[in-house]
């Protein structure tokens, strides 16, 4: 009795211990979202979607193809972009409300802690003001209407389809979404293209280095033979004064929440005259941030007045790349200057600040980041005439010293770049493409265009400012004294208000051309004299090089270059890099470091022996690239260090690294002695680490937000590099974000690096990954499938 | 002599009970995790002793885990849930041990 007694009391406890574990503490969580048949994760997983729904703006069918991609059909635009609305929340809600998180400064409530920093960055830009400007602007509006019937479809599928896993494993519920979150999202992408902070960079390298050492390792424009409009002299002159030295730690913290340097793109459009069919074509691949999903949703909407299929950003309704009824477009980063920085003489304890004869108070306000886990942070914002107000950073002394930095930004104002997008998407041919195409009021892109009646076009579109300092025209490549009037931008420039293109670029003096027999971009210096000044930097011109070349020499050949062709040189390995630095590597294969050894990485000979193609089977791509790193480092790492610049200041480039003089003190007078050092260390690491071809290093690694195993996709080797065409950043998982060839004969063809589903559960998930990687591609052809998957019916909601 | 006492001798009303119970568990457990350990609980009670009782608490969930894994099936899901590894495992985990653990108040009552 004693015993059963005995056994009945440890039971009980044993139960009351286990069930206590399991309710009051983590595992509790553990248990509702693992849990078999009752976990919420498992909801995303098992829940069926409907396929007929009410839409109050009249009937559409949705089609999706193999790949997912929706063929919407409406008689009415407002129903058609009502049920694109639907497939947007359907396949991406959570990667949309992570936009809008990030940019309105409120990720830290979802996520932690980790994300403060961000959180303080964007709501001291307050994008969100420039963002409710914006919708102000454009309520009302037919694009107005549009965005509205968009923004309820999103709205109908957040309620009526599955919660997506991600705010499931979170313990999240999804927001409701609203035009200003649109606009937002529009925000997000003029910012990630044309936000950049070189020109505090340059000016903390201009106080290190001095500025004769900054020309030379980080000029404007670099010299080269390669513009996109391949005519005229180039001036290289220089000529730099800054006003103030920014604090290194700003430099550094500024340098998460810019453009990524990976970011490019390629396009290049091609008249009939030199194609197989005599139709013009379009080559389009946007080099941004490889995420999962991707960033880009493929889509097809056919209206009573158009047929678009193309890319658009998840939370914007329209195609911003693809193919319409009668014409088919591009764009690539200009690389224009459209932002600038000002300091100023404060006085009231930094209340207010001087502003030529004035003193003006700082339009200042306290928020509170909400953090999930943590204490809350309150930040200031600060708004001055210029703009945004960059007040504080956590530069030792946590939030609490304010150091303003006033930012003015063509973005920051209300902008018709959704009107633009839409007006494109409706275009009927390149008159009406170029009129959308000047309400293109940010980013600056090289937009390249094409239409069936056998028109080409290129044009930079977007805002950009004249700066002027007591009334003359000055350069953006500096910090100004804004309490001095200096870098002030024209009358139209309304932050957070409605700008007009006053004191901006005129569209017709920005560069472009019509009907170019073929144009390639491909971030490098637009034109060698420009009327106005344009940029305070390009990319490297290998890729535009390499492009050039191949059109050139098919346009002179007895080939016509047909869609194929263009496939091809879209996806071209060949490293413009190598042939700069091959005469280096053979000195550093002369002075001897490249001697046989036991080592089985690839020796400096064989290099000599390679033909500059980056292919994942190969030996020789991955020792070039680890050699140039290396000897980058090598070169640099003395001189930044004694300088005292920040760890992670970014190097000059490999233009400049290759044009650089044998006998440069960056050398120590002997470049053949650090390129053979570079190549020594390098073969060892590569014997270290294992790796034996390219594709061992150079591999997809695209990650998820929450970075789970599973959530990420699968890792593939992949050809491609930051010098070839096939553009492809390895570390930094930035490349081809869509890859497009349009034709007028229904044989457009393009990929996504993914798939056009966001959702885990989905088949369509990362199926196109092995295309992208394999550098092929799927129709993106202007037909539908069979077949009814959603039917949007008049009713009420 | 308890009531249930004489459920537990009695094999029709046994197999009966045991039936219903069945029932309701898998039923609570579509709606909460700790369904899983009432499920496995009423499974067990009418059981003649611990160890009866036990097994059927794990024959509950063996059920538990196919009727999980069928749903996944039938959604076409189940191969990115098993590939999802940890989150799967763990809900393979649960669906087996809770209602074994819920079985042990055979043991008390």
């Amino acid at each position: 009795m004693d015993n059963e007694t005995t056994r009945r009391a440890l039971l009980s406890a044993a139960l009351g211990a286990g069930v206590g574990g399991m309710a009051l503490t983590d595992a509790r969580s553990y248990l509702r979202q693992f849990a078999p048949l009752s976990g919420s994760s498992w909801g995303t997983a098992s829940a069926n979607a409907p396929d007929e729904i009410e839409s109050p703006y009249g009937p559409a069918t949705v089609r999706y193809d193999d790949y997912h991609v929706p063929h919407v059909e409406a008689d009415s635009e407002r129903a058609a972009y009502y049920a694109v609305g639907y497939c947007h929340g359907a396949d991406r809600l959570f990667q949309m409300d992570l936009y809008r998180r990030l940019l309105t400064g409120q990720l830290s409530e979802l996520v932690g802690a980790s994300t403060v920093d961000s959180d303080a960055f964007h709501r001291q830009m307050d994008f969100e003001a420039a963002a409710e400007a914006t919708w102000e602007r454009t309520e009302g509006t037919e694009t107005g209407d549009v965005v509205e019937a968009y923004v309820d479809g999103v709205n109908h599928a957040r309620e009526a389809e599955r919660t997506p896993l991600e705010y499931r494993l979170l313990e999240a519920e999804p927001r409701a979404w609203t035009p200003t979150a649109s606009l937002l999202v529009s925000k997000q992408i003029a910012w990630g293209l044309t936000g950049s902070f070189r020109t505090l960079r340059r000016a903390l390298a201009r106080d290190r280095l001095g500025s004769e050492a900054t020309a030379t390792l980080y000029p404007r424009l670099l010299d080269h033979e390669t513009p996109i409009l391949r005519e005229g002299e180039v001036s290289f002159a220089e000529s730099v004064a800054d006003a103030a030295v920014p604090d290194p730690g700003l430099v550094s913290w500024l340098a998460d929440f810019e453009t990524d340097p990976g970011i490019g793109s390629n396009s290049w459009v091609v008249s009939g005259e030199h194609t197989a069919s005599g139709d013009p074509i379009v080559a389009n691949d946007p080099h941004l941030e490889l995420s999962v999903p991707p960033v880009w949703y493929e889509q097809h909407v056919v209206g009573a007045e158009f047929d678009t299929r193309g890319v658009a950003f998840p939370g914007v309704p329209f195609v911003v790349i693809g193919q319409n009824h009668a014409g088919a477009w591009g764009f690539t980063n200009a690389g224009a200057d459209a932002i600038d920085f000002y300091t100023y003489e404060t006085v009231d304890d930094g209340d207010a600040y001087r502003y030529g004869d004035e003193t003006r108070q700082f339009d200042t306000r306290t928020e509170t980041i909400a953090v999930d886990g943590g204490e809350n942070v309150d930040i200031e914002v600060k708004r001055s005439v210029h703009g945004a107000v960059l007040t504080q950073y956590p530069d030792g002394d946590g939030f609490a010293v304010a150091d303003e930095l006033g930012v003015a930004w063509t973005g920051l104002s209300a902008t018709r770049t959704v009107e633009a997008v839409r007006e494109l998407n409706r275009s009927g041919g390149v008159e009406e493409a170029e009129a959308a195409i000047r309400k293109f009021d940010e980013p600056t892109q090289n937009f390249v265009y094409a239409d069936d009646a056998g028109n080409t076009y290129f044009w930079v579109t977007g805002q950009i400012p004249i700066r002027t300092t007591d009334g003359e025209p000055v350069r953006g490549t500096r910090i100004f004294d804004g309490s001095a009037g200096e870098g002030e931008w024209g009358d139209g420039y309304s932050p957070f208000g409605e700008s007009s293109w006053e004191g901006f670029v005129p569209f017709e003096e920005k560069p472009g051309v019509r009907n170019p027999d073929y144009l390639a971009t491909a971030n490098q210096r637009i034109t060698n004299d420009p009327e106005h000044y344009l940029s305070e930097g390009y990319a490297p011109p290998f890729r535009g090089q390499r492009i050039y070349d191949r059109l050139d020499a098919r346009a002179q050949s007895d080939e016509p270059m047909d869609a194929a062709f263009h496939r091809d040189l879209q996806t071209d390995v060949v490293d413009g890099r190598y042939e700069l630095f091959r005469p280096i590597i053979e000195e550093a294969v002369a002075a001897g470091s490249a001697r046989s050894d036991d080592l089985d990485a690839p020796t400096g000979e064989s290099l000599l022996e390679w033909d500059g193609e980056m292919r994942p089977d190969l030996a020789e791509p991955l020792l070039f690239d680890q050699w140039l790193r290396t000897f980058r480092d090598l070169t640099f790492i003395d001189e930044f260090s004694e300088a005292e610049l920040p760890v992670e200041f970014a190097e000059p480039n490999d233009w400049v690294l290759g044009t650089l003089p044998a006998d440069s003190d960056y050398f120590d007078g002997d470049r053949a002695a650090v390129a053979a050092e570079a190549l020594g260390t390098v073969r060892k690491r590569i014997d270290a680490e294992e790796w034996e071809r390219y594709g061992d290093w150079n591999r997809v690694r695209f990650e998820h937000p929450f970075d789970e195993p599973f959530l990420n996709y699968d890792q593939h080797p992949t050809a491609g590099s930051a010098g070839t065409v096939r553009n492809f950043h390895s570390e930094a998982s930035t490349g081809a974000s869509w890859r497009m060839v349009a034709t007028f004969d229904g044989g457009s063809r393009a990929v996504l690096p993914g798939g056009n589903s966001g959702d885990y559960f989905s088949d369509h998930y990362d199926d196109q990954l092995t295309t992208w990687a394999n550098g092929e591609y799927k129709s993106m052809a202007l037909t539908a499938p069979d077949g009814t998957d959603l039917t949007f019916t008049e009713g009420e909601r | 002599m308890t009531a249930l006492d004489d459920l537990r001798g009695d094999r029709r009303q046994r197999l009966a009970v045991t039936t219903v119970a069945v029932v309701v568990g898998f039923g609570l457990a579509t709606l909460h995790w700790a369904g899983l350990l009432i499920a496995g609980a009423l499974v067990a009670l009418p059981q003649r002793s611990l160890p009866r009782g036990l097994v059927a608490g794990i024959c509950v969930g063996v059920l538990v885990v196919v009727g999980f894994l069928a749903r996944l099936a039938l959604a076409g899901t189940l191969n990115p849930v098993l590939g999802m590894g940890q989150p799967s495992l763990l809900a393979l985990a649960i669906g087996l041990l809770l209602p074994a653990f819920g079985s042990l108040v055979r043991g008390v009552v």
